[in-house]
Parts: C-alpha cells; sequence; structure tokens
C-alpha cells in the first residue's frame, strides 16, 4: 500500500517537473521581433500593467488581478486558436503551456489565500500571456495587411 | 500605475444572428454621433467574408458620466487574422450586461436605448 502510494507519488512529482520543463523551454523561445506590442496595441491587453507594479498588493486588489490574468487569458487563447490566416494547428508545446496557465491560474486564490509566492505567480501567469501574445503576433504577421487597427470615439 | 478595468466581459460572437445584432447596435452608434472612425467600424463588421468569429472585449470605464452613447463611451476595433476584435469601454457592468442580453437574445434596439439611459452602475 505505502509502497504504491510513493510510486505514484514520485510519478506525479516526475511528471509536474516533466511539465514545467517543457513549460519554461517553450518561455525561453526568442521571437525575432517583439510581436507582442502590435497585438498589445489592436487588442489592448491588461497583463502589462501587472508587471510594471512590484508593489502589486498595494494598489491592486486580488479580484481585480485575476480578471485581468483571466480575460485576457480568455481573449489569446481565442485568437491562438482561431486567428491564424493559414488555419495551422496549434503547436504541442502551446497547448501545454494552455493547460500550465490555466493550472497556475485555479491555483492562485490558495497562494493568495496562505500568502504562498503570490507575486511570483502573477509575474509568471503575465510573462506566459506575453508569450501567447507574441505567438498569436508571430502566426498573423504572416499575412501583414490582416491585422488592421482602428478607433472609434464616441 | 493606471488602474485596471473593474469589470471586463469577453463574448465570442459566431453565429450570424448575434453578429447581426452587434452591427445594428453600432450602426446606431454611428448614426447618432456621426463619427467616421465609427464608419469604419460598420464597415469591418459588414464584411462577414473578411472574419470569422467577432470577440467583444466589454469593459467599464472610469471615465466621468456624459458623452457616452447608449452606455457606450469608446469603440475599439482591429482585425487580427481572421478575427475581429471589438474593445468597447461602458459606462457601467449594467450596461456590459445589458449589451450581452441584446446580442445573444435581440433585445429591441430601442429598448436598449430607452433601458441604458436608467442605469447608474459607473
Amino acid at each position: 500500500m505505502w509502497l504504491s502510494f510513493g510510486v505514484f507519488a514520485v510519478s506525479t512529482a516526475l511528471f509536474l517537473f516533466y511539465v514545467q520543463t517543457i513549460c519554461q523551454k517553450a518561455l525561453r523561445r526568442e521571437f525575432s521581433r517583439p510581436y507582442f506590442r502590435d497585438v498589445l496595441d489592436a487588442v489592448r491587453l491588461e497583463f502589462p500593467r501587472l508587471c510594471e507594479d512590484t508593489g502589486l498588493s498595494r494598489s491592486l486588489g486580488f479580484n481585480d488581478i485575476r480578471l485581468a490574468l483571466r480575460c485576457d487569458f480568455v481573449m489569446l487563447e481565442y485568437l491562438l486558436k482561431h486567428a491564424d490566416p493559414a488555419r495551422r494547428p496549434l503547436p504541442g508545446q502551446e497547448r501545454i503551456l494552455l493547460l500550465y496557465f490555466r493550472w497556475l491560474l485555479f491555483w492562485l486564490p490558495v497562494r493568495h489565500a496562505f500568502r504562498v509566492r503570490e507575486k511570483e505567480a502573477v509575474a509568471k501567469l503575465a510573462a506566459i500571456l506575453q508569450h501567447f501574445a507574441n505567438v498569436v503576433g508571430e502566426r498573423v504577421s504572416v499575412n501583414p495587411p490582416q491585422l488592421v487597427e482602428n478607433e472609434a470615439g464616441l | 500605475m493606471a488602474a485596471l478595468m473593474l469589470h471586463r466581459k469577453i463574448l465570442v460572437l459566431i453565429d450570424e444572428s448575434p453578429i447581426r445584432n452587434l452591427l445594428n447596435l453600432v450602426r446606431a452608434l454611428q448614426s447618432e454621433t456621426a463619427d467616421e472612425e465609427c464608419a469604419n467600424a460598420v464597415t469591418a463588421i459588414s464584411n462577414r467574408k473578411g472574419f470569422n468569429a467577432v470577440v467583444l472585449d466589454l469593459r467599464c470605464s472610469k471615465r466621468p458620466a456624459g458623452g457616452e452613447v447608449r452606455g457606450i463611451h469608446r469603440i475599439h476595433f482591429s482585425v487580427l487574422g481572421r478575427v475581429l476584435v471589438i474593445t468597447a469601454e461602458t459606462n457601467g457592468p449594467n450596461t456590459m450586461d445589458l449589451i450581452e442580453r441584446y446580442l445573444v437574445n435581440g433585445l429591441p434596439s430601442t429598448l436598449l436605448w430607452l433601458v441604458s439611459h436608467r442605469y447608474k452602475s459607473a
């Protein structure tokens, strides 16, 4: 009984370590230019503001941060899956990164409740969102005229 | 540090009916404001072949009351690949709900106009 539990625990730990390694490798990828700036100009995501201030908990509420992260993620996930003009499937690394983001966001309230490296988690989530924005920009920039921007002030 | 939007809602519109309702809404805004840029948004939405879906990002802005039309302060649109992304700053969470119901259920446009003035959710 204890042996099987031990094997299960070690296997789970190895699996999580493997997943984290894949995600870190994906996040280390360098893009030819900062595509995410084009996407930020077009879509006006909020995650860069989360990185600006290190005194995160002082100036922003936890629920505001979580809402901003979740909404930016929903937007970028949809764009990742559907915006590509060439309709290329999403690479496996990016799919794992999507799951990893969900996992981190799911545990964020727990980190907040117990004050366990909350700021690091938010910074990591913002970094993943920036990576997604870069990927979206790269996939869309295959056909530059498609990225049209306009503004209507009422 | 600039404050984040306190309320946000992301709507993905794929079907014809909600996109048509959105077009009616933006067209109504354009007719009231006569804004040229708003007309461009109408043109972009009308060009159904140019995109597969509309992602509508509704936000509450902290702008002072007044200047908004039908509860909407500002619209920003962009085309990313096959997706049209529209960001709309509204005057409060109730307006966001109202717009969602209008798009999904097709609440009559005149009713939307009447009700939006009653909300003071900002």
